[in-house]
């Protein structure tokens, strides 16, 4: 019994993680959307470097 | 060289003489130079030189350090640790123009974690042994405007941080990844030592880091699909989406299936939203399926993960709120009825001005095993992110 409410509750799961992609598809194709670039939980954010100042990166070379 | 270049050794600010391990990493990077001078008191030019143009190249890092208190209901503690959640680290980023629709670059980065709250235990002693440099990426990609991204070495795999799309402001502190904050302590019973918190908790985030060639699409409409191959026959495949999508919401989202060792297949996503109220609601659920021969094979692990939020502007930079919880079961191979669940309160301020983050974030966790009686852990951790 508990095994069976296990997976419909996956199932269910599963299936609101795919309609929410799904929808964020539809609403990207028939909408305006502006695209950002989203920055991992893990990574080093972006902005001001106490540093580094407000590049947050230190320039070593650039032949700009 | 040309004189119109720009050097890191122009600046004013004596980076070497601030981080002794940005000079070893300069000093490497000065040994390949086709070119080198300096302003060493002889009255030469001393800058770090290239023979090649519309290159880049620059050094960016964190330090992340907390204090956590943890009490796992036989005995309680004060850890001094490295905040697993976002590591100390440092990277080199390294990028040139092919021509004006392909380039090339190359990513090192490391990560050096004195006590992980990954790994340590309520002892002070950590499992993981990450007390030195550890890899994270080291690799290099080929870039063509249309037709994607080719990566190859050690980094992220396809589906890695598909578990974990976070919008909150509070991941420095809690997201998805709840073991990530006191992992290696372990649930106690009557005294007797059980599982870590890191056996028994997970939120299937894909293959992780690992030695891959990936590929990634050009992104479309703030789409990109992704796909991976890593040793040891691990593939995955993922898709990701962020965008303003109007009305004020901004939406991240990522879905991904892997396969990998005594796992069949693997299914995971999440999904995060922001208004531009502040408020803000993530979810992230997976499913795995086991091979047959697997340890404990007829156990049906999954995990769904769901966290409220509100981010308030202003001020030094934005404070943000968000409680959370997770359940996940049958996550050990060592038990087949497992149910794991914990819940949390996390709180950041940003100060902007010095790109520091403070926070602080309190987690309960609970386990239960059929057959054992386990105390329920607490942790409550503050400390600072501060990228240099």
């Amino acid at each position: 019994m508990r095994n069976l409410k296990k997976g419909q509750t996956l199932g269910r799961m599963t299936a609101r993680i795919l309609a929410a992609v799904a929808l964020g598809g539809a609403l990207a194709a028939c909408s305006n959307v502006e695209p950002f670039d989203y920055t991992a939980i893990h990574e080093i954010p972006d902005g001001h470097g106490l540093f580094s100042g407000s590049d947050g990166e230190f320039d070593l070379y650039s032949s700009d | 060289m040309t004189t119109q270049n720009r050097y890191f050794w122009d600046a004013r600010l004596p980076l070497t003489a601030t981080f002794p391990a940005a000079s070893a990493v300069l000093a490497i990077l000065m040994s390949g130079a086709p070119a080198m001078a300096g302003h060493d008191g002889d009255g030469a030019d001393d800058s770090v030189l290239s023979g090649a143009s519309n290159v880049h190249l620059s050094l960016s890092g964190q330090v992340n350090r907390g204090v956590l208190f943890v009490d796992d209901g036989n005995q309680t503690e004060i850890l001094h640790v490295d905040n697993d959640n976002s590591s100390t680290r440092f990277r080199m980023i390294g990028s040139a123009d092919y021509n004006e629709d392909i380039s090339i670059g190359s990513v090192i980065e490391v990560q050096f974690e004195s006590n992980s709250t990954a790994n340590i235990n309520i002892d002070g002693t950590t499992t993981g042994g990450n007390n030195s440099f550890t890899e994270r990426k080291l690799e290099l990609y080929f870039d063509h405007k249309r037709f994607g991204r080719l990566w190859l070495g050690q980094g992220d795999t396809a589906s890695n941080g598909s578990s974990e799309v976070d919008l909150s402001g509070t991941g420095v502190i809690g997201y998805s990844g709840v073991t990530d904050m006191a992992g290696g302590i372990e649930f106690q019973d009557a005294g007797v030592a059980g599982p870590n918190i890191g056996s028994v908790l997970s939120n299937f985030d894909g293959l992780s880091r690992d030695d891959r060639i990936r590929y990634d699409t050009p992104k479309f409409g703030g789409f990109q699909l992704s796909v991976s191959q890593a040793d040891s026959r691990k593939s995955d495949v993922a898709a990701r989406f962020s965008g303003d999508i109007g009305a004020g919401l901004k939406v991240a989202a990522a879905v991904a299936y892997a396969v990998n060792g005594d796992v069949d297949s693997q299914i995971n996503g999440s999904l995060s939203v922001r208004h531009s109220s502040g408020f803000n609601v993530t979810g992230a659920a997976g499913v795995r399926d086991l091979q047959v021969g697997a340890v404990n094979s007829t156990r049906d692990p999954f995990f769904w993960y769901v966290k409220v939020g509100y981010i308030w502007g202003g001020g030094i930079g934005n404070t943000a709120f968000a409680i959370d919880y997770i359940q996940a079961d049958e996550v050990d191979s060592g038990s087949v009825e497992d149910e794991a669940t914990s819940y949390g309160a996390f709180v950041v301020q940003a100060v902007d001005k010095i790109g520091t983050e403070l926070y602080l974030g309190a987690r309960q966790y609970q386990l239960d095993r059929v057959g054992f009686n386990f105390d329920d852990i607490t942790a409550v951790m503050a400390g600072a992110r501060v990228k240099f």
